[in-house]
């Protein structure tokens, strides 16, 4: 299974894919991946890949493999995630917007979330929108975004089991409140997708 | 327990992660760097457990003093490892050149890290070819997991054949993760009586000294043909008439795209532990029966061009294609997609990938115009944005813009950027005052003004600016100190009175090495003062000599000063605009162009996560429409 996470530097995305991968270990799969988190403080554009499974040579998800995008930025997710996505792939976008620098100087318009999400539809009918975000603030938390995502992502696809992700946490996270914050933040996570599935409403 | 002092267990780890654990399982005892991308985190790594451990570490000042603790260590029998970025290997190459006459004692693994597509470079290139030049082993992992088991095995190469060892990663390598198994921590070894009278260690070309060991280094390397022919990282995989050679993160790439074209019985794959030297057997062997190789690798065609010399002189007829023939693209970063189009070509088939990647990139090219572009831009608060708009300003009101800029490597390259653009020419670490100087002695109408950091300073700058006080140079110097290398994640630097293990050092004050180099103009000003940092900028560039003007802007990096002040439990100011008092003039968004500043409608706004609180705006404002929000 290979999932690419993208969005912009400070949403979380370097530590979700850790915990994304060390759930695949505690699963006893195969796992590797790559970061690219250079741009992370200067307002760039933050990528991981995240691959499991055997058989899995290079680190970076070739164009039209990636079973998963977790999109935390939408503008970021159109850009790195048209060209990764597999056909039928699951997008999840998660619909909390960063500005970037041109658009702040106000020499740029933000596209409409609409116009950036629409594009997906050629390749796959799989494309979710979730306030993870607002999950996250609502939890007093806005990093644990990622953790949101995760949790939805465990309800959706189960390859990974609930409880995987719950030692991912344990294995990434130190800190005994932060580790309480991304348990909880991955019920809510779980629960806005127990939701969804019953409701057949994507967004 | 810190993880990283584990013996057992798995651990999903970067490449640099893995690198650093491989040193420390191999009981390393120096580990010397200069920070750089991509290699930056091994030393940061060791560092987080080199008490722990009795792990000596530093930053160097430059790559080639690295080089040379390196060495000083690895002759006194300890084993020594040293990491650089691929352009830090070029500084290093003038005293890795002799090292390479004496050997050494310890083991001593020299990592270097390349940069293929040149993300964070300034150049694009291969130091592979520095093995070649060196005439040493150049081991390619080609992930995280057989990056550990190298280093491990390049110190006791290291110590067998009593020459450094090259490790070369790349980025995708560095920066790639897997799961890591754990092993033993050894203790480190006490150091052993360094003789004296030990001849290797005089390396000089006197009574044919550097002849004798030059020979000595041929012997040495002959030995090494033949360890390459059996090393453990060798993969000979016989399936069919295809045939692929490649190392390192080229091996991940090739068997990618063998594996999305289904074409494994169809291919040969022969994995080269080492890129140099290449194992003649082995590689006579793979190539007798096969007609064709594709030489996959990063970035250069190193592989490709041993390759086809060596099978000339086995007499083999097989052609050897790659990216020194066009069958691979010759720049940039190797990418799957590129493998499968080459493979589908030679093996005749399309199985429908290459269509894939044809649909989406058209996918891709249709939505461009919704795609606004995420600059990397300069963060809220940076000094050197605030240097830029002073000098600019300054520039504007004396010299009309007669003003040509040399600009240096690190964060405040971003001068090149709208609105500033205060960057005309760029090249190496140091480059920006031996450049000015150059353009200054072309009499020229424009005034030379060099722009560079504080870190690089130390590291480059001070050769150069020795010359302009000794050649008289009529030029600008301006250091922005932001008191870290910023670029790579704010770690500390001579002038910052802090070591990497966290001790204090003795704090090298930049004024007074300045002065002491016989610079008659000096002057020290805060970045954040902009009104009193634009004074001394005119005043600066009204300077006529004799010898060069040295402003020192000084402002602790925003990213540190923030880190410092939430470890402190300091609240960090915040600013606020006054709708009422705006008058929408454009200056504060336009001319200084923070990206804490919001353009609304008919008036500015400050965003409270992004302003970092430093003010400027505020001082800048004509109309004190700024204030600090209480």
């Amino acid at each position: 299974m290979n999932i690419l996470l993208v969005g912009v530097g400070g949403q979380g995305i370097a530590t979700t894919a850790r915990i994304l991968a060390n759930a695949a270990i505690a699963s006893k799969m195969m796992v590797k991946g790559l970061e690219l988190v250079g741009g992370a403080q200067r307002g760039g554009t933050v990528v991981s890949h995240v691959r499991i499974g055997e058989d899995q040579y290079s680190p970076v998800i070739p164009p039209g493999n990636a079973d998963v995008i977790l999109g935390f930025e939408p503008l970021e997710t159109l850009r790195l995630g048209l060209q990764i996505v597999k056909n039928n792939g699951l997008v999840i976008v998660n619909t909390y917007i960063v500005r970037p620098l041109t658009v702040v100087l106000g020499k740029d318009k933000y596209p409409d979330i609409d116009k950036l999400i629409a594009p997906f539809y050629n390749i796959t009918r799989n494309v979710h929108t979730l306030n993870a975000t607002t999950i996250a603030k609502n939890l007093g938390a806005p990093a644990v975004t990622g953790t949101v995502m995760l949790g939805y992502l465990s309800a959706v696809v189960k390859k990974i089991p609930y409880e995987a992700f719950v030692k991912g946490i344990h294995a990434t996270l130190k800190d005994e409140k932060i580790i309480k914050i991304n348990l909880e933040a991955l019920d809510a996570g779980r629960k806005a997708a127990e939701r969804m599935l019953s409701s057949g409403d994507r967004s | 327990m810190k993880e990283l002092l584990r013996e057992h267990g798995i651990l999903y780890l970067s490449g640099n992660e893995a690198i650093a654990r491989g040193a420390i399982e191999a009981g390393v005892s120096v580990v010397t760097s200069y920070p750089g991308n991509p290699i930056t985190e091994i030393t940061e790594t060791i560092a987080s457990v080199a008490k722990d451990l009795g792990i000596y570490v530093e930053w160097s000042s430059n790559e080639k003093v690295a080089i040379e603790v390196a060495a000083g260590a690895a002759i006194a029998g300890l084993r020594s490892m040293t990491a650089m970025k691929h352009v830090g290997l070029n500084w290093a190459l003038d005293p890795l050149m002799c090292i390479n006459h004496s050997g050494v004692n310890g083991g001593m693994v020299v990592v270097v890290g390349d940069d293929p597509g040149s993300r964070s470079s300034q150049n694009e290139m291969d130091s592979r070819f520095l093995g070649l030049l060196s005439e040493l082993v150049v081991l390619e992992p080609s992930g995280p997991a057989e990056a550990k088991e190298m280093v491990k095995y390049g110190f006791e190469l290291s110590e067998k054949l009593k020459t450094p060892v090259i490790l070369r990663s790349v980025q995708r390598v560095s920066h790639g993760y897997e799961a890591v198994e754990l092993k033993p921590i050894p203790e480190r070894p006490k150091p052993v009586a360094f003789d004296k009278n030990d001849e290797r260690f005089l390396v000089t070309g006197a009574m044919a000294r550097s002849i004798r060991l030059h020979r000595m280094l041929h012997e040495k390397l002959e030995r090494a043909k033949e360890i390459v022919e059996k090393l453990p990282f060798n993969v000979v995989r016989k399936n069919g008439e295809i045939g692929i050679i490649t190392a390192g993160l080229g091996y991940n790439i090739a068997m990618e795209a063998v594996k999305l074209l289904g074409l494994t019985d169809r291919v040969s794959v022969l994995k080269l532990g080492a890129s140099h030297p290449l194992p003649r057997s082995l590689i006579y062997e793979f190539c007798k029966d096969l007609n064709h190789i594709l030489a996959v690798e990063e970035v250069e065609p190193f592989i490709e061009l041993q390759l086809k010399a060596l099978l000339k002189d086995l007499g083999l007829n097989c052609k050897v294609h790659g990216r020194g023939t066009g069958a691979l693209p010759p720049v940039d970063e190797l990418k799957v997609e590129d493998v499968v189009r080459t493979l589908s070509k030679i093996a005749g088939v399309d199985p429908g990938y290459n269509a894939v990647v044809e649909e989406r990139n058209m996918l891709v090219e249709s939505i461009k115009n919704v795609l606004v572009s995420r600059p990397l831009t300069m963060c809220p608060g940076c000094p050197h944005r605030a240097t830029f708009y002073a000098l600019k300003t300054a520039v504007v009101r004396t010299l009309k813009d007669n003003v040509v800029y040399c600009g240096d490597i690190g964060c405040y390259s971003f001068a090149s950027q709208p609105p500033f653009r205060l960057v005309n020419v760029k090249y190496s670490m140091g480059a920006s005052i031996g450049v000015a100087i150059g353009l200054s002695k072309t009499h020229l109408p424009y005034k030379p003004v060099a722009l560079i950091g504080d870190s690089t300073f130390f590291h480059a700058g001070i050769p150069a600016l020795i010359d302009a006080v000794y050649n008289d140079a009529n030029i600008l110097v301006v250091i922005l100190d932001n008191m870290v290398v910023g670029m790579t994640g704010q770690q500390p630097d001579p002038g910052t009175g802090r070591r990497l293990t966290g001790e204090s050092a003795t704090r090298i004050m930049l004024e007074d090495l300045v002065k002491a180099l016989g610079v008659k103009f000096v002057r020290v000003a805060d970045s954040l003062r902009v009104k009193e940092l634009q004074k001394v900028f005119e005043e600066a560039l009204s300077y006529q000599g004799p010898g060069p003007a040295v402003v020192i802007s000084r402002s602790l990096c925003t990213l540190e000063k923030v880190r410092q002040m939430r470890r402190s439990g300091l609240s960090i100011p915040k600013y606020r605009v006054i709708v009422e008092k705006c008058k929408n003039c454009g200056l504060c968004t336009n001319a200084f162009a923070c990206p804490a500043l919001i353009q609304r409608e008919n008036y500015v706004e400050i965003s409270e996560i992004e302003c970092a609180g430093c003010g400027v705006c505020a001082e800048i404002c004509p109309f004190d429409a700024i204030v600090q929000a209480s």
